[in-house]
């Protein structure tokens, strides 16, 4: 069997924010592997652990957030363990990440070139400044960004919010990492912009060969480019499995309820949207049972009581959280 | 945890599941798993932040202890920044004059004294005519054939003649040598008789007094009780004049909001401190003139702060309040484009409705800062022209013109420089700190 | 660019019109004249005046100013030292380049010492040198100039003796020392606070994020990417530090005897030397109104943004 079948493995890793008022377990306890080639989004509503856990892959926690345990193991080798200097050689290099919001992610006082540029020579301290800047034209060119020769030199406020994003992601291509992780890239754009960039992410990773972390609250966009799908809840991943599992067959109540909450196309009639009742759990205070069970409409006396158990649906690794499963299983060993 | 496959029952042998566990929880359970916290309100939570800022809420305590200082102090030191105390001119810290002395001597036996040397009790002599003294619950009164001076009445709860009169060349080796009694009777005193007021015990000069015999503790606290004053009023104007201003620039926009703008950038590349001097110079006179003929309420307290303050307040109100204007222009523009605003609008809301209601409401946390920061700029502004002799006029203590008046023997006196001197750095130190916890608390997007 | 800084000087020389005009009405609204002493009678008031110009309409008094100014003739004292052209006054008795010596010499300062201090209490955030910097500062900013000065001419020169305690015409590198701290140490420590907080302010910002996920090293990052942007704010700041040297100039200048143009602009205006106050309100303006012109036109080599729109905000 092949050692490295997986690009990334994520194991029970827990990240917690040491506040004034508290611990606060963004991250408690998630696990999830990602193979080569795929695609993977990571959906929750805002505050519920997922940007967290993408920087801490990157390392890019900031004080009073920490990683206290588990593992991030890159082609088998643990990212944790990583001295700061290991980490800049990976980041950048091996993975590299888009950010949500492309007016404030590239510094205003240097040129788009410059700062494109910048990612290749400081992985790559042998090249030249004249092959850097055609790898830079060759990236501005690739992400579709037309007159690059010229655009190379200008500043981020002379391009538009769709153009920066695209030049955000040649900067997170242009050493051709392994793996990008996407912090909502496509939320700060408007809906044609959104499109447009969805469209050729998923080009460029088939082109590239790369495996992509997805984060965002869209289902949609989900839909669109994911192969697999984690739903996160309050630090917990709740449901993960291959897209289709999770948009025709949802298992999870949180699922089920995000799914009924989102328009759809496809719909016959009137359907109502449905709003998920109650609001998102007090993070510095988390009830001792499952997460979601005060919002939970099929809430039992054990889901307040207990941590549900991971339940794996299909061979497909399609893998849900909730008491709900072990009540049918005890059914039907009952019924047998 | 093991994952449990969902076609192998037996992975939920390690399951413990109580009882009824499958059966629907009811609401109440539900209610009980999330504790409501309480949802806090923005102020409540600007305090609470506050209040676990350490240096800050020092800071505070200080600043606090300095304003009793400058208000109280009075009350309990019986000096008066004015009054030149003679034979105590030059003293250190906790000194006493030659005559006092003398009193602390002959209150160590006597019970209250009444010094013509000294004006603790008000006159430097007493001249022919009747007088009387109070002293526990009884009046007794007196009446003097010929001046008295150079001599202390002393008062003596058990003695055998309770009131007696020691004159200074009979004081030898802490004693009076010889003393007359001093004839009385008790009850109404007549109707043009005049108090004399004993003292129980000598207040120590404690930051000691200046070249003119001016306590300097005294004056310290009246200078105190100036910049607090100047600092406070200066900044409320530039708040009141600099909101305004800016909240009509911001709601307003297109001409006006132009015209407000160009003045601002106009009154901003102005050096100001030349203006300052020159409208500090320009205004003393006239000021003093309607002082001087105007009874309105206003002009008499105005005329008790002195033209030399009230011209750095008109100063302040002329070229101060564009940084604050600036502020509150960019918090209007930015809370302009929120919806609530629009929805106000839609609602039919009148501008002032909006400003009142919602713009000023919304940008009072920076007001707040704003204004705390403009305290100890006032403060400075104020000393720097005392010291250049052209702020406070004496016999007004300032803590500037104190600074520049202790230069001359600054050697000799060092005291008299370092006293009000640090005063002043510790209570702009207190603001500036209270002004950056108040930043920290109530703009928190602002904190590092 | 060159159409921004042309317009930029037109606004300038606009604003130094405006601050003549404003100092020549407020010049004549003190009360008092130059001439009025205790035995002049009438009639040699109203002939002094007649001599000076003073008789006529204001406006009419502005225009010879200005016209006078255009020909770089600054007028004649009336008071201080009668007769004496201004310029003379100013500029070749050295009173001018005195204060600006004193001036230039506290501005480096500040920004020398400043400037790196700040950004060393940023890269030690929270660490023990951050906060004995930041208690430092703090305390700097509470203590007026002017007492700095004493304790300074206090304590080095009279007590310990190294330094000359009569600064006078500043003719050796010794003298310098006191009178440059003690103008400097205010605005340097703020200066230093100044990049701290914007310092820390563009370590937060979403670019600087951007700059560690493509896996630069921190000094980079922080010499590059947030160096740049937190020196915006300084700029800003040297147009009120230059006015507030000078407005430090007039103490510094009056505790140690120097002899410059602080010292004589407050002497001047307690005169009523109407000539010299206006040419000394001038050439300070000048000098105030020339220094935010350079940072306007600092700014848009420091900030790409600018030139754009041609404003500075």
């Amino acid at each position: 069997m092949d050692e490295h079948k997986k690009l990334i493995e994520v194991n029970n890793l827990q990240v917690s924010f040491f506040t004034p008022a508290g611990e606060v377990k963004a991250v408690d306890g998630i696990s999830y592997s990602l193979g080569y080639n795929e695609v993977m989004g990571i959906v929750g509503e805002s505050g519920s652990g997922k940007s967290v856990e993408a920087y801490s892959i990157m390392g890019l926690l900031q004080s009073p957030g920490k990683v206290i345990g588990g593992s991030i193991l890159l082609e088998g080798k643990n990212l944790l363990d990583y001295s700061k200097k290991q980490m800049r050689d990976i980041c950048g290099k091996e993975i590299s990440m888009i950010f949500q919001n492309p007016m404030t992610c590239m510094n205003p006082v240097y040129t788009v070139g410059d700062q494109l540029m910048e990612a290749v020579t400081c992985h790559d301290k042998s090249i030249s400044k004249k092959e850097a800047r055609n790898r830079a034209i060759e990236m501005l060119n690739m992400v579709g960004i037309n007159n690059a020769e010229k655009r190379i030199d200008q500043y981020p406020h002379e391009f538009s919010g769709g153009m920066r994003q695209r030049a955000m992601i040649a900067m997170g291509l242009i050493c051709h990492p392994k793996l990008l992780i996407a912090d909502e890239p496509t939320t700060a754009l408007d809906v044609t912009t959104q499109a447009q960039i969805l469209e050729l992410m998923k080009e460029l990773q088939a082109k590239n060969n790369m495996s992509i972390i997805f984060i965002t609250h869209n289902l949609g966009v989900v839909a669109e480019i994911c192969d697999r799908v984690s739903v996160m809840y309050a630090g917990h991943i709740v449901e993960q499995g291959e897209v289709n599992d999770i948009f025709y067959h949802p298992q999870h109540p949180y699922t089920r309820g995000l799914l009924a909450s989102m328009p759809r196309l496809d719909s016959e009639g009137k359907e109502r949207l449905i709003p998920i009742e109650g609001t998102p759990v007090d993070m510095l205070d988390t009830p001792k049972g499952c997460r979601f069970a005060p919002r939970c409409a099929e809430c039992m006396k054990v889901c307040v009581e207990q941590e549900p158990p991971a339940v794996c649906i299909n061979a497909n690794g399609h893998i849900s959280s909730c008491w709900q499963h072990i009540r049918q299983m005890k059914e039907e060993v009952g019924n047998r | 945890m093991p994952i449990i496959h969902l076609n192998n029952p037996k992975d939920l042998d390690f399951l413990k599941i109580p009882e009824d566990g499958f059966s629907a929880a009811s609401d109440s359970e539900k209610e009980n798993l999330v504790e409501k916290r309480k949802s806090v309100s923005y102020w409540r939570d600007a305090w609470r932040r506050f209040h676990s800022n350490k240096v800050a809420m020092t800071a505070l305590i200080v600043f606090l202890a300095i304003v009793v200082f400058a208000f109280a102090g009075p009350l309990i030191v019986p000096y008066s920044y004015e009054s030149q105390y003679r034979n105590s001119a030059k003293l250190g810290p906790m000194e006493y004059s030659k005559s006092e002395e003398m009193e602390r001597t002959v209150l160590q036996e006597a019970d209250a004294v009444f010094f013509t040397e000294t004006i603790m009790g008000s006159l430097l002599s007493l001249s022919k005519g009747d007088y009387y003294i109070k002293q526990n619950n009884t009046t007794y009164c007196f009446s003097l054939e010929k001046a008295l001076e150079k001599a202390m009445i002393i008062y003596n709860k058990d003695g055998a003649d309770i009131l007696t009169i020691g004159l200074t060349k009979d004081y030898k080796n802490g004693e009076f040598t010889t003393v007359t009694p001093l004839e009385y009777t008790i009850g109404e005193p007549s109707s043009d008789a005049k108090e004399v007021k004993m003292i129980k015990s000598v207040f120590p000069h404690v930051f000691g007094t200046d070249s003119s015999g001016r306590d300097i503790m005294a004056r310290s606290m009246y200078g105190t009780r100036v910049s607090l004053i100047i600092g406070i009023i200066a900044a409320l104007i530039v708040l009141v004049i600099g909101a305004a201003i800016g909240a009509i620039s911001g709601l307003c926009g297109g001409v006006v909001d132009f015209v407000i703008m160009r003045i601002i950038d106009l009154i901003i590349s102005i050096p100001s401190t030349l203006m300052v001097l020159l409208l500090q110079v320009v205004i003393s006179e006239p000021l003093q003139k309607w002082f001087d003929t105007s009874t309105w309420g206003l002009a008499r307290a105005m005329s008790d702060l002195g033209p030399g303050i009230v011209s750095i307040f008109i100063v302040f109100a002329l070229l101060y309040w564009v940084s604050m204007a600036r502020i509150v222009r960019g918090q209007v523009l930015q809370l302009k484009s929120m919806e609530f605003i629009t929805a106000e609008k839609v609602l039919g809301a009148g501008n002032k409705r909006i400003i009142t209601r919602h713009l000023l409401p919304n940008c009072v946390g920076q007001l707040v800062i704003a204004t705390c920061l403009q305290i100890p700029s006032a403060i400075f502004m104020e000393s720097f022209l005392s010291y250049l002799g052209i702020g406070v006029a004496a016999p007004m203590a300032s803590l500037g013109s104190m600074c520049s008046d202790a230069l001359s023997a600054l050697s000799l006196y060092p005291y008299r420089l370092l006293c009000p001197a640090i005063i002043l750095s510790v209570l702009v130190l207190t603001l500036n700190l209270i002004g950056d916890g108040l930043r920290d608390a109530l703009d928190p997007r602002l904190k590092k | 660019m060159f159409g921004y800084i042309v317009k930029r000087i037109a606004a300038s020389v606009c604003t130094l019109l405006f601050v003549a005009a404003i100092t020549f009405l407020v010049m004549n609204a003190i009360p008092g004249s130059p001439f009025l002493e205790e035995n002049t009678t009438v009639e040699q008031m109203e002939l002094a005046n007649e001599k000076y110009g003073l008789d006529k309409p204001l406006i009419v008094q502005l225009k010879n100013y200005l016209v006078g100014y255009l020909h770089g003739d600054l007028g004649t004292s009336l008071k201080m030292q009668k007769g004496t052209p201004v310029s003379d006054l100013i500029f070749h008795q050295g009173k001018f380049v005195l204060s600006i010596k004193l001036g230039i010499l506290a501005l480096l300062i500040t920004v020398l010492v400043g400037v790196p201090l700040g950004c060393i209490a940023a890269y030690f955030r929270g660490k023990w040198i951050d906060n004995v910097l930041s208690v430092f500062s703090t305390l700097g900013i509470a203590i007026p100039n002017f007492v700095v000065a004493t304790l300074l001419l206090e304590v080095l020169a009279i007590r310990l003796g190294m330094l000359p305690s009569v600064s006078g015409s500043l003719t050796d590198v010794k003298s310098y020392i006191m009178p440059v701290i003690s103008l400097g140490l205010y605005y340097a420590c703020y200066v230093a606070k100044l990049t701290r907080t914007s310092m820390l302010d563009a370590i937060n910002q979403d670019y600087v994020r951007t700059a560690k996920a493509k896996g630069l090293k921190t000094n980079k990052i922080i010499f590059k990417h947030a160096l740049r942007n937190s020196l915006i704010p300084v700029i800003t700041y040297l147009g009120p530090l230059t006015a507030g040297l000078m407005c430090g100039g007039f103490v510094i200048e009056t505790t140690f005897g120097i002899p410059g143009l602080g010292r004589y602009f407050v002497s001047s205006i307690i005169e009523r030397d109407y000539p010299v106050i206006m040419a000394t309100t001038i050439v300070l303006s000048a000098l105030v109104i020339g220094m935010n012109l350079l940072v306007d036109i600092i700014y848009t080599f420091v900030d790409p943004r600018i030139t754009l729109t041609g404003k500075g905000e």
